[in-house]
């Protein structure tokens, strides 16, 4: 007993070790709601460098773990080692990338019309609560714990959805997020409690092995992989779990609009793709091995990931064409993007157990390019948005006379989430396609292909609008901090569409 | 890095410094700096100084730089592994390099102080010296690339260049008009150019994959392979051919050779400045230098054994060149318009030069590109200088202009005099080693044909030597054409005459100092010994073995033939032979010009040629219509080009869009039918008459109705419809 209770203080104060910046993103929570609390007339600019500070700390302590791997908070059961957490070059990948859209929309909150003059700490608190429930579905080998990290993320994005409590469209947007979050969360819970009842475990690598010993009936476990797919589904805002997205996108503050919609879709790839690591062939992220023979995946994740990718670039594209509000035509536009990556997952998938298969590689590839460029197109509209009060298509007519840059930086990122060289939107979706024709997957390609031709129209009218329709109205101005955070986002989508092989080598390398 | 790259790069990234910083200054200040002539002029200054070291340490002592400085980096590679195609970023320093960096520098260098003086008025003046920047940045980054691909990417930056300067008075139209067909000439020869390009990318790729194919020394090696039988031309001997014509064909619109050279005299649209430094001195000599830097290619087959004199791809170069020299040479003779006059004058040198590569001679055709640099860009100063005194180009508004202008008059005299080839100046040496190459590719060939480029050479000679005396008397000599005009007519400021004092300077020594039997330097040989084939090409690659090889037995043309092939031998004997009378006829033209241009324009006061030999005036119109090149292209070509476009126009519009057409309607079809079975979810039924996709787009939005309800219904419905196609599908 006395064994168990040090080996159990051992393994919780090991696990603390390797949890370091998870706990320097709590405490920066409670600091800034302090801070809100306590510091009389506190300004937005205060409390938005304290959140600066507190991210950069948590990236210095996060930087360590890429050399990190293991599972921590880990015990011993059945001769294996089960955690609840996993440290990797993989994990390390999607939280800093997290970390990093935390940090590239401050200034876009600061900038924020509707959030001028008011305290700020609580909006920031509730970002950096929703980065550390992604730090947690980053890194999650247990449904329980992915679940958690699920949950978290999205609690804090309720309430930063709804955080304009002037804004009717804020508030039902947030009320919409809710109700349609919790039946997501619901969803999931049922296939998990499924999954639990088949095999009599969380742990992903114990799933596995107990899958492979006992066998669970086809049709059985489908229907619960699909409900937990459900789950995921939500959180990469894929079909069939978008119907949220336009809604929420468009009633969210824009800053946080630009951070839902790369961080939080980075967040639920990351769990979903290891939770696939975990149900296809077995060589799992940290799982002993299986023996020779590789699982089965025999209710046909490749299959049913292809589908999904399929549906959610088909029906976010056309869906697209009729939007008239900038902000619901991106959320549009990342339903389909969430289908482009569905589609290096499905490669993912149906390549692992081949020996040229399973490179995670182009998947990294196009999140990085993602980042930058829908992170910059949302800064510019963010930018127009708080100078002019206006977010519909027709509002950005004659903008490439009203802010050039603004305009050009608008069109680059435009033209690389459509896919055009020399954008890493192009290279990005290059590789996607190639891997999906070596991968025998040839119809999903022609599909996405297709379905490029369709985004065309309405990526092309916002353009068509910033230079070719005439208005008459004064130039904007924009101040130094948006440029510079401009160019740092829009340079590195043409260096990426420029200088791309060092990028893919390293993309490959977060892979496992 | 080796420093000389270092320098190299640092004399390239100076201009484009000036640049950025008028650009970000116009982009976060919304206008150029004030100062913008400053900027450009000292970064240009700067470059030119470095060239100029460069010039003083590396080639002139000691012969020049034995080998080339060569320096790359991997740009991308597509593809991977065994078929990947490299490209990369090719740096290469040589004698040539440098020679040409200091002639652009220092003509750049004296066009940008000129134009503070000619240009202040003008309106948009500091952007004049934004574009100056931009050009003599892709100049210089033309000059110091060693691969084909960036060669290209320069190429066309000039180009763009030449574009916007063209057409800086944009808001004249016919400025506006040159400018576009400049552009639109240009794109012809380019879009050859890009196709010889990927036809060597291809072939040499092929067999070496994995390496960046098209740098200089891989396209020279691959020649030198052909020549001993292996390599990867074998079995694409006639490609070797066609991609040297093709890319040629880059020279031909870029140098103005015939038949595209329409674009360089309406280029004198643009400020003078400009028609001194981009289509005079540098840009237009772009393509000669391209050639000369594709020369083994040009000479295919033969190269490696000497016997090139029958390659095609140079037959071509020839004939183009010589065609041009004299058929430019001709029109000038009735232009009424100073810098139309200069203009074809151009044109003819180029061709000149075009053919000097084509009878076989690297070094006679770069060594009249270099010494027409400076007393061309002296001559359009001068007649940028008068037309500032008179306010008109037109030569009838001239004349007597002596007194007025004494100091542009003497520098205009002796860069005519350096035009027309007489002794004691540049122009003489590097014409006649040009003549010289011609008249021994005649006696060599033995054939009637053989003769013809020295032919059309010895033609041009004379004609040269007549038309620019015919200029230079009718602006500064005789009775004013304009009273009025003459009295007001005054000497420019020092700012545009100390360049035209320095370039007249550079006229007389350019070629080395011309005194017969005197200096090391007075034989014209300085720079054919450092700018020759065998320098810059076959010890450029001294680990290539086929160049070891061809070493052994290759001897330069100004050495004594001993140990060479029987092709070289024969070939350098003739040479020797005919290098005297050459020389006296080539002394007589001009002189037989200079004073004919005398009786017939100071004696007789003719303008010109036609109104002075009668017998010619039935010639008139054939040359006052540019031998109705010019018309051709706009009667004949234009047009028939717009039929083209029309038939294509109506195929696409009954056969292609038709068949789109259907698909559409038949897609409607399909959404109207989904639109009817959904219709008690979707948000009115999708009626068949729109696009098919809008249709389509409107279903699926119809889902997000704003509705929460019904968002958890579909949701469920998704869910359900997924598992039935991985039930399905499995």
């Amino acid at each position: 007993m006395g064994n168990d209770f040090s080996q159990t203080q051992d393994l919780i104060s090991r696990g603390l070790a390797g949890f370091i910046p998870e706990l320097v993103l709590s405490a920066l929570v409670c600091v800034l709601l302090l801070a809100d609390l306590f510091i009389r007339g506190v300004k937005p600019r205060t409390t938005a460098w304290i959140a600066t500070i507190g991210l950069v700390l948590a990236g210095a302590t996060l930087w360590p773990r890429l050399a990190a791997s293991g599972e921590i908070f880990g015990w011993m059961q059945g001769g294996t080692q089960q955690g609840l957490l996993v440290t990797d070059r993989f994990a390390w990948f999607f939280q800093m990338f997290c970390l990093a859209t935390a940090l590239a929309t401050l200034p876009m909150a600061l900038d924020h019309a509707a959030f001028r003059a008011r305290r700020m700490g609580e909006y920031h608190a509730l970002v950096v609560a929703a980065t550390l429930g992604m730090f947690m579905m980053a890194g999650a080998v247990n449904l329980l714990i992915a679940w958690l990290g699920i949950e978290f993320a999205s609690m804090a994005s309720y309430l930063a959805t709804a955080f304009d409590k002037r804004d009717r469209r804020g508030s039902e947007g947030g009320i919409k997020y809710v109700i349609y979050g919790s039946v997501a969360s619901g969803v999931m819970l049922y296939g998990l409690s499924l999954i639990y009842g088949m095999t009599g475990s969380l742990h992903y690598g114990a799933i596995a092995q107990q899958l492979q010993v006992s066998g669970a009936s086809d049709l059985g476990l489908m229907t619960a992989a699909l409900l937990v797919f459900g789950g995921f589904a939500y959180k990469m805002a894929a079909f069939p779990m978008h119907f949220w997205c336009p809604d929420v996108y468009e009633g969210a503050p824009t800053p946080f609009t630009a951070y839902l919609s790369v961080a939080s879709k980075a967040a639920g790839f990351a769990v979903f793709v290891r939770f696939i690591a975990a149900f296809t062939t077995g060589e799992g992220p940290s799982f002993v091995a299986f023996g020779s023979v590789p699982f089965d995946a025999s209710f046909g994740w490749p299959t049913l990931i292809a589908a999904a990718a399929a549906l959610s670039m088909t029906v976010g594209n056309l869906a697209a064409l009729w939007q008239t509000n900038v902000k619901r035509m991106l959320a549009w536009s990342s339903v389909a993007q969430a289908g482009y990556l569905l589609m290096a997952v499905a490669v993912y998938a149906a390549g692992r157990g081949r020996p040229s298969g399973g490179d995670l590689g182009p998947l990294i590839f196009y999140f990085i390019a993602y980042f930058f460029m829908n992170l910059g197109a949302f800064h510019v509209v963010t930018v127009i948005a708080s100078r002019t009060g206006a977010q519909h298509v027709e509002d950005f007519n004659g903008l490439g006379r009203r802010a050039p840059w603004m305009a050009f930086g608008l069109t680059v990122c435009l033209l690389s989430l459509l896919g055009v060289p020399p954008t890493g939107g192009f290279t990005g979706k290059l590789q996607l396609l190639q891997t999906a024709v070596e991968n025998h997957l040839v119809w999903l390609a022609v599909l996405a292909g297709i379905n490029t031709a369709i985004s065309a129209f309405y990526y092309f009218k916002l353009i068509r609008c910033m230079y070719l329709h005439e208005n008459q109205a004064g130039l904007v101005t924009t101040g130094t901090t948006n440029a510079v955070l401009l160019a740092l986002l829009v340079l590195p989508v043409l260096v990426l569409g420029l200088a791309f092989s060092p990028f893919i080598e390293l993309s490959r390398s977060f892979g496992f | 890095m080796p420093d000389t790259i270092k320098i190299a790069l640092l004399i390239v990234v100076l201009p484009l410094a000036a640049w950025v910083l008028g650009f970000a200054h116009a982009a976060f200040r919304r206008r150029l700096p004030a100062c913008q002539d400053w900027i450009s002029t000292v970064a240009v200054g700067g470059s030119m100084a470095l060239s100029l070291w460069l010039f003083f340490t590396k080639v002139l002592p000691g012969g020049g730089m034995a080998a080339p400085e060569v320096w790359s980096c991997r740009w991308f590679a597509i593809g991977s592994g065994a078929n990947a195609f490299i490209l990369n970023f090719d740096v290469m320093v040589d004698n040539l390099t440098i020679l040409m960096n200091c002639v652009v520098t220092i003509v750049a260098f004296l066009v940008h102080v000129y134009s503070r003086s000619y240009m202040h008025d003008e309106d948009r003046y500091p952007r004049f010296f934004l574009h100056l920047s931009l050009f003599t940045f892709s100049m210089l980054g033309l000059l110091v690339t060693s691969n084909l691909m960036m060669l290209f990417i320069f190429w066309e930056l000039v180009g763009v260049c030449s574009y916007f300067l063209i057409g800086f008075f944009f808001l004249k139209k016919s400025a506006g008009d040159a400018s576009k067909k400049a552009f639109v000439v240009n794109r012809i020869g380019d879009a050859f150019f890009m196709a010889g390009i990927f036809m060597i990318g291809g072939i040499l790729s092929k067999q070496w994959p994995g390496e960046g194919v098209l740098s200089f020394q891989r396209i020279w090696e691959s020649i030198a392979l052909l020549g001993q039988g292996t390599g990867p031309w074998i079995g694409h001997e006639t490609e070797v051919a066609l991609a040297g014509v093709f890319i040629f064909m880059g020279c031909v619109t870029k140098s103005a050779q015939f038949p595209l050279h329409v674009w360089l005299p309406d280029a004198m649209e643009g400020p003078t400045p400009v028609s001194a430094l981009i289509h005079a001195a540098t840009m237009v000599a772009a393509g000669v230098y391209m050639v000369a830097r594709m020369f083994p290619l040009m000479a295919g087959k033969g190269y490696t054994s000497g016997e090139f004199f029958d390659s095609p791809a140079l037959w071509v170069i020839a004939i183009t060149g010589g065609i041009t020299a004299l058929m430019s040479g001709t029109i000038a003779l009735v232009q009424s318009d100073l810098k139309k006059g200069l203009a074809y004058s151009t044109c003819s040198q180029l061709g000149y030069m075009v053919m000097a590569l084509g009878v076989g001679s690297m070094g006679a055709g770069l060594f009249h590109l270099f010494t027409h640099a400076f007393f061309k860009a002296c001559l359009f100063l001068g007649s940028g200088s008068v037309i500032h005194a008179v306010h008109s180009q037109e030569m009838k508004d001239m004349g007597g202009l002596k007194k007025k202008m004494p100091l542009t008059y003497a520098t205009f005299l002796v860069s005519c005099l350096a035009i027309a080839g007489t002794p004691l100046f540049s122009g003489f040496l590097s014409k006649e080693a040009v003549l010289g190459q011609a008249a021994a590719f005649g006696a060599h060939h033995q054939g009637v044909l053989g003769w013809i480029p020295f032919a059309l050479a010895a033609a041009t000679a004379f004609l040269t030597a007549f038309y620019m005396f015919r200029l230079l008397f009718l602006t500064f000599h005789g009775k004013p054409g304009n009273q009025h005009k003459f009295d007001h007519a005054h000497e420019s400021p020092f700012a545009m005459s100390m360049p035209l004092v320095v370039l007249a300077i550079l006229a007389v020594i350019a070629g080395g100092i011309a005194l017969p039997g005197g200096l090391d330097l007075g034989t014209g040989h300085w720079f054919q010994d450092r700018v020759n084939d065998k320098v810059l090409v076959q010890q450029a690659m001294p680990e290539s073995a086929a160049f070891k090889d061809m070493q052994a037995h290759m001897v330069h043309l100004h050495e004594p033939a001993h140990g060479a092939n029987a092709a070289i031998a024969s070939f350098h004997e003739h040479a020797h032979h005919v290098h005297a009378p050459v020389m006296y006829m080539s002394l007589a033209a001009v002189i037989i010009g200079i004073g004919g241009a005398w009786l017939l324009f100071v004696r007789r006061r003719h303008i010109d040629l036609v109104g002075g030999i009668p017998p010619l005036a039935r010639y008139r119109e054939v040359l006052r219509n540019l031998y109705y090149v010019d018309w051709f292209y706009c009667q004949r070509v234009v047009p028939t080009g717009k039929d083209i476009a029309d038939l294509a126009k109506a195929f696409d519009k009954h056969v292609v869009d038709a068949i789109v057409n259907a698909v559409a309607r038949g897609g409607a079809h399909v959404a109207w039918f989904a639109g009817r079975v959904d219709a008690i979810v979707v948000d009115g039924a999708v009626n068949g008459s729109g696009a098919s996709m809008m249709a389509l787009g409107r279903f699926c939005r119809g889902f997000v109705n704003g509705r929460i309800q019904d968002y958890v219904k579909y949701t469920v419905w998704g869910l359900g419809l997924l598992l039935i196609w991985a039930v399905l599908a499995h």
